[in-house]
C-alpha cells in the first residue's frame, strides 16, 4: 500500500506541564519531576472553541496537492470517544463541499482501539485496496482536547494529551513510500480500556513496555539494525525501559516530538513521517501506537528504492 | 456449510443489580454532567441539561452493565460445554453498556482464557443487531470451520434521558449461543434476510414469503416475533410466540430457547419502523 500523500498540523498555543499538573490539583514540585521522569515540557493546544473544521479544509488542500485520484473512500479516526465538533459543521457536510473529497462513497469513523486506531484505519484501507472496494483512501486522524478541563490532560505518573491531527493518502501503487507489515495484536486482559478502574488502568500501564516489546518481536524489529521506531509518545521513561531491555539505541526511538508536542494520542508515530521521508540515512522505519483496553498497532513504512538510491514520494 | 443449532446451547436471563453503585461516585457527577454534555456535542446534538441522566445511570440499585450479565450467564454454558477451542466471539446489542469503553468480546476472551481468538461488535443497527450477528458469525465459521460465540445484551439506564428508552421500559438481559458446525443434530440454520413492507395490511403476506424464502413449512412452523408482527400471521397449522419487548435483542432468542420444538421448523423476527428481519431454523428429522 502506498502513502501517496502527508499531512499534518499543531496548535500554535501551548500548556506548560506545570499549568497541566496545578489545574490537576498538585504541585509544582510534581510538574518538575514529570519534566525529568517522563520528557514532557509543554503541549500544544487549540483554541477553546476549536471545531475539525478549522483544519480539515487545509489538511485537504494539502493532501490534494500533487494528486491525480482522488479518494473513493474516508475515513476519520480519534482514539477518544468526545471529538470537538461543537458549533461547526459536520464531517458528512464537508464531504460535500470539499473538492478532494468529491468522489468519496464510503465514509467511516474509528476510534475503538483507542490510540492504537489509525493502525486499525490503516489495516481496514489495505483491506479494501486489495479487495478493490476502494481504489483511494483517505485517512484524517487527530483530537482536540481544547473543550475539555486543562486538568483532563493530565495522567499521573504516565503522560500529557496535547492536541494534533494527520492526514494519510494511501493507494495500491507499488511506487512511492510503501506501508507494509500492518500488524494489530489485542490483549484480552486489558478488556476495561478508557474507563477501567485506578486499579485497570495502573496495571495496562505499567504493561507498556511488555505490550510494545511483543508488537516490535511480532514485526520482527531488530533493535540492532539502526532501523528507527517512530513511537507511541506516552513518554521518554518507558522508552527508555524498552531500549535498556531490547538493546535498541536511545537515538533509534525518534522522541524529538515528545518534549514540545507531548502525547497527540493516535496520531503520534505518524506526526514524524516527513522526518522520516527527508532523512537520507534510512530507508525503513516502524511505527507503533499502544492504546487503552490492549490494543496495539505496528505498520512499517519503506522508501522506493531507484536505482540503488532512496527518493522520497 | 450446514450449521445445527443445539438449542440446548442457548442461554439467557434478565438480571437486577450485578454492580452496586459506590456512594463515592456521587463525587463524579459534575464530570459525567459534563461528559454527556460532550457528548451531545461531539455528536451535533444540542444539549439541554435536563438531558442528563446520570445520577440515575451512576446510582440505580438495579445497576447491570454487559460484561457481568455475560459473567453470569457464561459457567452455565461451560459447566455443559468445552468453550476452550472458540476461534470467534461477536457480541450484539442495541442499548450502551452502562461501563463505557469496556470490549465485551476481550472481557469474554479473557474469562474463557482464549488466546487465539476474533472478537468483533456489531450495534447501530437496532433490534437486528443480534440476527445480523448470527449471520456474520455463521460466514466467518464457515471460512474458518472452527466454532464461536455469540453473546447479546442490552440494559437499561443510559447516560442521558431517552424517549425511546422511556417508551420500551427495557430490562437487563443477556443471551448466550454457541455455533458449532461440528454438531449433527439439532434446527439446521436457513439463513438472514430483511424486507421492507409498505402498510401494516403487508405483514401477513412478508411473513408467509420469508416462510416460503426459507423452504418452511407453514404447517410445521412456529413464528417467533413481536407482537405487532405475529398477530398478523393467519396461516393454518402455524404456532406463533410472542417476544418479550422488554428484553430487546435477547427478546427473540429467550423466546425461542423456551418455546423450542425441535421438529417443528422456526422464523425468528424482529421489526425495526417497516423493516421486517428474520432467522430461519429448519426442524429436525425432516
Amino acid at each position: 500500500m502506498r502513502l501517496a500523500s502527508f499531512s499534518r498540523v499543531f496548535p500554535e498555543q501551548t500548556i506548560a506541564v506545570e499549568d497541566c499538573v496545578m489545574a490537576a490539583g498538585n504541585q509544582p514540585l510534581e510538574a518538575k519531576a514529570f519534566r525529568r521522569i517522563f520528557g514532557i515540557d509543554e503541549v500544544r493546544k487549540w483554541q477553546d472553541d476549536f471545531n475539525i473544521s478549522d483544519v480539515l479544509p487545509k489538511m485537504l488542500d494539502d493532501l490534494q496537492h500533487g494528486q491525480s485520484v482522488l479518494p473513493d473512500a474516508f475515513i476519520y479516526v480519534h482514539a477518544c470517544p468526545l471529538h470537538a465538533t461543537s458549533a461547526g459543521p459536520t464531517l458528512a457536510s464537508l464531504q460535500e463541499t470539499h473538492p478532494f473529497l468529491a468522489d468519496v462513497d464510503q465514509i467511516y469513523e474509528m476510534d475503538q482501539n483507542c490510540c492504537a486506531s489509525l493502525f486499525w484505519a490503516l489495516d481496514a484501507a489495505n483491506n479494501m485496496l486489495n479487495r478493490g472496494t476502494a481504489n483511494c483512501v483517505v485517512i484524517i486522524g487527530g483530537e482536540s482536547f481544547s473543550d475539555l478541563p486543562t486538568k483532563e490532560r493530565y495522567m499521573p505518573a504516565c503522560t500529557i494529551l496535547g492536541d494534533a491531527f494527520v492526514g494519510l493518502v494511501v493507494d495500491g501503487q507499488t511506487n512511492g513510500t510503501q506501508i507494509s507489515d500492518i500488524v494489530l495484536q489485542s490483549t484480552p486482559a486489558f478488556h476495561s480500556g478508557l474507563y477501567g478502574s485506578d486499579k485497570d488502568v495502573h496495571a495496562f500501564n505499567h504493561s507498556q513496555v511488555k505490550l510494545t516489546t511483543k508488537m516490535l518481536d511480532e514485526m520482527d524489529f531488530d533493535p540492532q539494525s539502526g532501523e528507527p521506531i517512530l513511537p507511541h509518545n506516552i513518554n521518554s521513561f518507558i522508552w527508555a525501559q524498552y531500549c535498556v531491555n531490547s538493546g535498541t539505541a536511545r537515538d533509534d526511538v525518534w522522541l524529538n516530538l515528545l518534549a514540545d508536542y507531548g502525547h497527540c494520542c493516535t496520531t503520534d508515530a505518524f506526526l514524524n513521517i516527513d522526518r522520516f521521508q527527508s532523512d537520507e540515512t534510512t530507508d525503513s522505519a516502524v511505527l507503533i501506537g499502544v492504546g487503552q483496553g490492549g490494543f496495539v498497532g505496528g505498520c512499517r513504512m519503506r522508501k522506493p528504492v531507484t536505482g540503488g538510491t532512496y527518493a522520497t514520494c | 456449510m450446514t450449521l445445527y443449532l443445539d438449542p440446548a446451547q442457548i442461554f439467557w436471563d434478565a438480571f437486577e443489580e450485578l454492580e452496586p453503585p459506590q456512594p463515592e461516585w456521587e463525587e463524579q457527577f459534575d464530570y459525567w454532567h459534563d461528559y454527556v454534555e460532550k457528548f451531545f456535542l461531539s455528536n451535533g446534538m444540542k444539549f439541554e441539561p435536563n438531558d442528563s441522566n446520570v445520577e440515575q445511570w451512576l446510582m440505580a440499585p438495579d445497576r447491570a452493565p454487559f460484561s457481568e450479565m455475560v459473567k453470569a450467564l457464561l459457567p452455565r454454558m461451560t459447566e455443559q460445554t468445552d468453550l476452550s477451542e472458540t476461534e470467534a466471539i461477536l457480541f450484539a446489542h442495541w442499548l450502551p453498556d452502562l461501563h463505557m469503553g469496556t470490549s465485551v468480546t476481550n472481557f469474554t476472551m479473557h474469562e474463557l482464557g482464549l488466546k487465539n481468538c476474533f472478537g468483533f461488535a456489531i450495534s447501530d443497527r437496532g433490534l437486528s443487531a443480534p440476527f445480523f450477528a448470527f449471520d456474520t458469525l455463521y460466514k466467518y465459521l464457515s471460512a474458518k470451520d472452527c466454532s464461536g460465540l455469540l453473546l447479546i445484551a442490552d440494559q437499561k439506564h443510559l447516560l442521558y434521558k431517552s424517549k425511546v428508552v422511556d417508551d420500551l421500559q427495557p430490562r437487563n438481559a443477556a443471551a448466550i449461543l454457541r455455533l458449532d458446525p461440528s454438531n449433527k443434530a439439532g434446527l439446521e440454520y436457513r439463513g438472514y434476510k430483511r424486507v421492507q413492507y409498505d402498510a401494516d395490511a403487508d405483514i401477513a403476506a412478508s411473513i408467509d414469503g420469508l416462510l416460503d424464502h426459507f423452504g418452511l413449512l407453514g404447517e410445521q412452523a412456529t413464528v417467533i416475533g413481536p407482537d405487532t408482527l405475529v398477530s398478523a400471521v393467519n396461516i393454518p397449522g402455524v404456532k406463533v410466540k410472542i417476544t418479550e419487548d422488554t428484553l430487546v435483542c435477547a427478546a427473540p432468542f429467550a423466546a425461542f430457547a423456551d418455546a423450542v420444538e425441535p421438529s417443528r421448523d422456526h422464523l425468528l423476527l424482529c421489526q425495526d419502523g417497516r423493516h421486517i428481519t428474520a432467522l430461519a431454523f429448519k426442524g429436525e428429522d425432516q
